[in-house]
């Protein structure tokens, strides 16, 4: 029997008569024994005893409640679906059937309007002069 | 099982308490008293009898057996886990809540160094990877066999021993390194 397999049984309730014999004479498995015994919880307290006297019909409540919710909201869900349905189909019968008419489409004659002739020949237009006159620098005599 | 299926209500009373005492003996590592505990307990029953029902149809057609005990325990390791997660307000073990609520008398030195010794490993028990903390406390809190540990986890018998050799080697290197001077947190 190695360390391993006396740790293993060391887990457990009892050990063997096999693993005692090792256990006395293996420091490392007499630490693990030692550890195993500091990291196993203490047995339950009386307070733990009374929860867990409870525990059975608490929980039976508390399975019904959540059932009794999960219906309840399933039913809410289904009569709202109902009612949306209903809705739906009572919109479609009473609304009264419209017809849509064709447009109506009208060809319509149309004379493009007279426009005057400009002569613009004449006239100077030039943006430098526009600038000259109001004393402002041409924009292209020179950075702005 | 399947007369819970079937409606049967006090087979719902048994399954409970033919389980209950193992759920609760796994759970309350992770909570801080005994009132949590029963909190966590009663979630893991309510979400196994859930996964049960929905999973009943499928079973019963395939004449499979119900592996309830296995599905309550994994989901009660689970919430026990989430539970320590979520709790920022996680200060001390489980252990350390129940411990206070015993009659403090008079103790000598030795008996509050094993008690301080005894909330390091259980802390260090805590702070294993995920899977050598499951099989750690299924195999010391719940008490199962190998075998069972293995079967609750969905992994092999020697795995299950494997992830236990390591879990006590890690916790005998994390104990010796709190417990030297200035390596406790």
């Amino acid at each position: 029997m190695n360390c391993e397999d006396v740790e293993l049984e060391l887990s457990g309730n009892e050990p063997s008569v096999e693993a005692r014999v090792h256990l006395a004479g293996c420091v490392s498995c007499q630490e693990t024994s030692k550890l195993l015994g500091l990291a196993a919880l203490p047995p339950l307290t009386q307070t733990e005893r009374m929860v867990l006297n409870g525990l059975a019909p608490s929980t039976q409540q508390l399975w019904r409640a959540q059932r009794t919710r999960g219906a309840g909201l399933r039913r809410g869900a289904s009569l709202l679906m109902a009612a949306g349905l209903g809705a739906l189909i009572a919109s479609a019968l009473i609304k009264p059937a419209t017809v849509i008419s064709e447009p109506l489409v009208r060809t319509v004659m149309v004379t493009a309007p007279e426009i005057p002739v400009l002569d613009f020949e004449e006239a100077n237009l030039s943006d430098d002069e526009v600038f000259f006159e109001v004393g402002w620098p041409s924009p292209t005599e020179g950075d702005l | 099982m399947r007369a819970f299926s079937a409606g049967d209500s006090a087979a719902f009373g048994l399954l409970i308490k033919r389980h209950q005492e193992t759920v609760f003996r796994v759970v309350r590592r992770y909570a801080r008293s005994a009132d949590e505990a029963r909190d966590l307990t009663q979630r893991a029953f309510l979400q196994a009898f859930e996964a049960a029902e929905r999973a009943m149809p499928k079973l019963a057609a395939d004449e499979e057996p119900v592996p309830f005990k296995a599905w309550v325990l994994r989901i009660a390791v689970n919430l026990g886990k989430n539970h320590v997660r979520d709790s920022s307000r996680w200060v001390m073990t489980s252990v350390a809540a129940v411990d206070a609520e015993r009659p403090s008398l008079p103790v000598p030195q030795e008996a509050l160094e094993q008690a301080e010794q005894a909330a390091l490993t259980r802390r260090a028990v805590l702070e294993l990877p995920s899977r050598q903390r499951e099989v750690f406390t299924l195999r010391i809190d719940a008490g199962l066999p190998f075998a069972e540990v293995a079967s609750t986890l969905g992994i092999t018998e020697g795995n299950a021993k494997a992830h236990f050799h390591h879990a006590v080697k890690r916790l005998k290197e994390e104990v010796a390194k709190l417990s030297t001077p200035g390596g406790a947190p």
